[in-house]
């Protein structure tokens, strides 16, 4: 299982989902993405989309006004 | 829905418990005193500035904590294929539908038809709306937010938003400058056209509420086809 990192720091919506999306296709079945965000707005959306697309998605506020999106692809 | 290898991840990097975050309500509470200090004066002053302030801060939470987005509600149906927050703006639409209905048949009950009187906008429609409906549209894409959301985001703490300001400074001084032009070429020659002056009010609420709800279905069977659909509560209803 691999762990990816994706820093989208400092980037507005909806540029961080549109990498995750392009990075995802890289990866294998079960292998997770980490987003990193500092937007609330970006956290929302991209649990949307993954909701939405059936992928397991969990958002956490690592730090006050920072965000990590946990995406698995399915 | 979350996987447990998602879970065991974020246990690993972030331990146990949450990561001790600094508590911000010191700064709550001194911005707090500094609105209601703002808005004594104002109040002092002129009563309406005052009104404008106190709704201005409530808008502003309201977009903040439902993360209402007008450029995401247009957006996301092409993007993401999720009309969500567009069914939102239809809903919100439909409300003030019915508001500026009433508000205005009081008006018209007592006064003649002045389009600059009448509460709402009544400007002349025509091929200028479009034009300047798709420049808008390209600029608030990819600034990320129109003049709301660019608003709510300086007040969150964002510092790209500030460049979107200065962008709207020029871009109305711009406007502002040019107006003379697009006035004389297309502006002069359209027309205003108000509903109640030639039906009845009732009638145009109807047909404005029927389209409405035509649109909220519309956008809620695309959202079907591309995916599920969910409650108030979030509560899956379709999938």
């Amino acid at each position: 299982m691999e762990v990816r990192d994706l820093d989208c720091l400092y980037e507005p919506c909806p540029i961080p989902l549109i990498k995750a999306i392009k990075e995802l296709k890289t990866l294998n079945s079960g292998d997770i993405l980490v987003v990193h965000s500092d937007q609330s707005c970006v956290g929302a959306v991209i649990v949307e989309w993954a909701e939405q697309n059936n992928y397991p998605v969990k958002l956490v506020e690592t730090n006050v006004g920072e965000w990590e999106v946990y995406i698995q692809k399915p | 829905m979350v996987s447990n290898e998602i879970d065991a991840l974020v246990r690993k990097r972030c331990g146990p418990e949450k990561v001790n975050k600094k508590s911000q309500i010191s700064y709550a509470v001194i911005i707090l005193i500094i609105a209601s200090i703002i808005s004594v004066i104002l109040w002092i002053n002129n009563h309406v500035y005052a009104a404008f302030w106190i709704i201005g801060i409530a808008l502003g939470m309201v977009l903040r904590y439902s993360r209402f987005c007008f450029a995401s509600a247009f957006r996301d149906p092409f993007l993401i294929k999720n009309t969500k927050l567009m069914r939102a703006l239809l809903l919100s639409f439909m409300v003030s539908t019915i508001g500026f209905a009433v508000i205005q048949n009081v008006y018209l009950n007592h006064n003649a038809i002045d389009y600059a009187l009448i509460p709402g906008a009544v400007f002349p429609v025509g091929l200028h709306t479009a034009i300047g409906a798709f420049i808008f549209g390209i600029g608030m894409t990819n600034a990320g937010g129109c003049a709301s959301g660019v608003l709510m985001r300086i007040g969150e703490g964002h510092v790209l938003p500030w460049i979107t300001l200065l962008g709207f400074f020029i871009g109305t001084t711009l406007g502002a400058k040019d107006y003379s032009f697009w006035y004389d070429k297309i502006i002069s020659k359209a027309n205003v056209f108000y509903f109640p002056e030639h039906i009845n009010l009732g009638v145009v609420v109807m047909v404005q509420m029927a389209v409405l709800i035509g649109l909220y279905k519309l956008a809620a069977w695309y959202q079907k086809k591309n995916g599920r659909i969910e409650d108030y509560e979030g509560r899956i209803l379709w999938r």
